[in-house]
């Protein structure tokens, strides 16, 4: 619950980030650090996903083989 | 006044303004009459003539009409008949005679110094002694030079109200001389309303052509006697309609909690009677009626008073005044108060005064006395009485009752006794019967036991036939019922089992049924949420893919790796000529620096640049 609380803020930062760099005037400091931190959540996330999708397929496969 | 005589065979009376003249009386060795105040001389021609000298040098002279009785002291009353001679023609000095003879026809008459001049000459020759008077004291006033006051007498065939009154003074000197005779009696008679005797000299005042009395003496024997003989009346008319003793035997309650006071406001002697009720702790109310003790109002408040306090229900009342003078007491010798107390349907008790007299009031109350004190210990002593007769009631009762018990204590020993002796005798029947009565009973019990014994043995030996005939036949019975019940039990329990396989089958089928479903159920479930994690997951993927593709798009890096950048300033990015000027500051963000710059010139854009 926690860890999926974490994954919807992080979601929410990047969508504000996106909102943020395709503004017009943004600066370009600025916007250097935006796209910094862009992907450092969007790896964190994509690592959080390939965690999920391994523990549903463990999960299929204990059940899978309970039922065997 | 002036010095006049009257002759006698043997004596002249000397009369008039003696005073002066006492020395002169005595050298002749006459001798004072007190009562008229008078002198007696011996009657010679030498002392006739040193009288009607002394007599004539201060303007008086002889009186010849009246006869003089030595032995005889003058008591006159105004009721009585007078001596007083008729005026004569005045009669003239040679002088005057020649006077009228040259004046003939001027018409003759008494001038009125004249007038009065023969007048007083002849009251004095008509009255030459004092004399005793009795009239009724009128408007009598105190002054520093004597007392002044009208006697008088109701006028004969007038109303009530009407009298015929003389003025009379007690001279100052006269009145020290009574005091010390008479003490406080003088002041207890000289009262408005008063009936007095007095002894007085009658003069006439010639300014004012009036008679008046100049009193010598009193006798208060005359006014004591006067008032007494009007209580006595007032007592006899009590007595006559028997209202003399009515307050009297009126019944006064044990326990006079509520007490009535009579008295005046502030007084002494309301203090005194409330003060020693509280000094023996007196617990019951008083109730206090304020009223006048003294003067005219005493009447109307006593009375009223009497009446308030009877309808306050109280149990006693209680009149008292303090010391004050004797004279107001008369108050109480009254028809109008001695009537209330008679008719007062409470006990009264009067404490009005401390004098030896007892006046009416106080005779016919229920208790006289002297003092509002006394009064108070009298209150106290009705509740110390009650209490010593509940005592005596009391020691009378426990007399009585041990009397009483000693009798019923000698009648029950005696009853007692008897009782014993009775209870004795009766034992001693009751036991020789009781005797035989066992005697007869245990013969009786034995042969009955041996009845008895019989009847046993036969009952016993037919009960144990019976009772085997009777459990050989139950048994035969239990063992019948038994090899029923045990048949129609198996085929019970057979149909119960048959039953029971059947919906054991059927059970387990329906069972088998239901768990292939759930199983379909199951695996389709699996499928589906392995399916929708797959998709959320791969949904999630494609969003991250997106937002890299965007940050890819919109990173900077790659153009300033090929050495493009941004100028700004603190106002923010700078991206025409015109948002700068010639000596700005500037900025430049390289890939690994930032660059300061100043701007030195501004060329204007060539041909073909926008």
């Amino acid at each position: 619950m926690q860890e999926s609380a974490n994954y919807q803020k992080m979601l929410e930062e990047v969508e504000g980030i996106v909102r943020s760099i395709t503004s017009p005037d943004i600066d370009l400091d600025r916007m250097v650090n935006q796209v910094e931190r862009g992907y450092e959540l969007i790896r964190l996330m994509r690592l959080r996903l390939d965690e999920t999708k391994t523990k549903i397929d463990q999960l299929h496969q204990r059940y899978e083989s309970k039922e065997s | 006044m002036s010095l006049y005589y009257v002759l006698s065979e043997t004596q002249i009376l000397v009369k008039g303004k003696t005073y002066p003249y006492r020395e002169k009386m005595r050298l002749l060795g006459a001798q004072y009459n007190a009562v008229d105040k008078s002198w007696t001389v011996t009657h010679t021609p030498e002392n006739l003539t040193i009288v009607a000298e002394l007599c004539k040098s201060v303007g008086g002279g002889a009186i010849k009409e009246t006869v003089f009785t030595p032995e005889r002291t003058a008591s006159v009353s105004s009721s009585m008949p007078t001596t007083l001679s008729t005026f004569k023609t005045p009669t003239l000095s040679p002088q005057e005679s020649v006077a009228l003879e040259t004046t003939a026809d001027v018409p003759q008459g008494f001038s009125i110094a004249e007038l009065m001049r023969q007048a007083q000459l002849a009251i004095a020759q008509s009255f030459p002694r004092s004399l005793w008077v009795i009239g009724e004291i009128q408007n009598i006033r105190f002054h520093a030079s004597g007392v002044y006051f009208q006697l008088a007498d109701s006028k004969e065939g007038g109303s009530q109200s009407a009298t015929v009154t003389v003025n009379a003074t007690l001279w100052k000197s006269q009145l020290r001389d009574l005091e010390r005779k008479f003490g406080d009696t003088l002041k207890e008679i000289l009262q408005d309303g008063f009936r007095v005797r007095v002894l007085a000299d009658l003069t006439l005042f010639k300014d004012r052509g009036q008679l008046s009395l100049q009193i010598q003496s009193i006798d208060p024997n005359f006014t004591k006697g006067s008032l007494a003989l009007q209580r006595e009346k007032l007592l006899k008319e009590l007595r006559a309609k028997g209202l003399d003793k009515q307050n009297k035997s009126l019944p006064l309650t044990p326990f006079p909690l509520k007490v009535g006071l009579l008295s005046a406001e502030d007084s002494r002697a309301k203090s005194d009677f409330i003060d020693q009720l509280k000094v023996y702790g007196f617990a019951g109310e008083v109730i206090f009626r304020p009223c006048q003790m003294q003067g005219e109002a005493t009447l109307k408040d006593v009375v009223s008073g009497l009446k308030f306090l009877q309808e306050a229900a109280v149990d006693v009342i209680v009149m008292t005044r303090g010391g004050g003078s004797a004279a107001d007491l008369r108050w109480f010798d009254s028809r109008e108060i001695a009537f209330a107390i008679a008719e007062c349907r409470v006990p009264v008790v009067a404490a009005i005064g401390h004098h030896e007299d007892v006046c009416v009031a106080e005779d016919i109350c229920f208790q006289r006395e002297k003092t509002p004190t006394a009064a108070a210990d009298f209150i106290i002593s009705v509740f110390s009485r009650t209490r010593e007769r509940l005592d005596q009631l009391l020691l009378a009762l426990d007399k009585t009752l041990n009397d009483r018990v000693k009798l019923f204590d000698t009648y029950l020993m005696g009853l007692m006794e008897k009782m014993r002796a009775a209870a004795q005798a009766q034992l001693s029947d009751q036991r020789r019967l009781t005797d035989q009565a066992e005697a007869t009973l245990e013969l009786n019990w034995q042969r009955k036991l041996l009845g008895w014994a019989g009847r046993l043995e036969q009952i016993q030996s037919a009960l144990s036939r019976g009772l085997d005939l009777r459990l050989e036949k139950e048994r035969a019975l239990v063992e019948r019922a038994g090899v029923t019940f045990g048949r129609s039990l198996d085929l019970r329990l057979q149909r119960e089992e048959s039953m029971l396989d059947k919906a054991s089958a059927a059970l387990q089928a329906r069972s088998a049924m239901l768990i292939d479903k759930f199983e379909v159920r199951l695996r389709e479930a699996v499928k589906d949420l392995r399916r929708g994690a797959q998709d959320a997951t791969r949904e999630r993927e494609l969003n991250l893919q997106r937002f890299e593709a965007i940050f890819k798009q919109n990173d900077p890096k790659p153009w300033m790796a090929q050495g493009w950048t941004q100028l700004f300033d603190e106002r923010g990015l700078i991206k025409e000529s015109s948002q700068i000027k010639v000596g700005q500051a500037v900025k430049a963000r390289l890939t690994d620096s930032l660059l300061k710059l100043t701007v030195n010139e501004i060329e204007a854009p060539r041909k073909g640049e926008s």
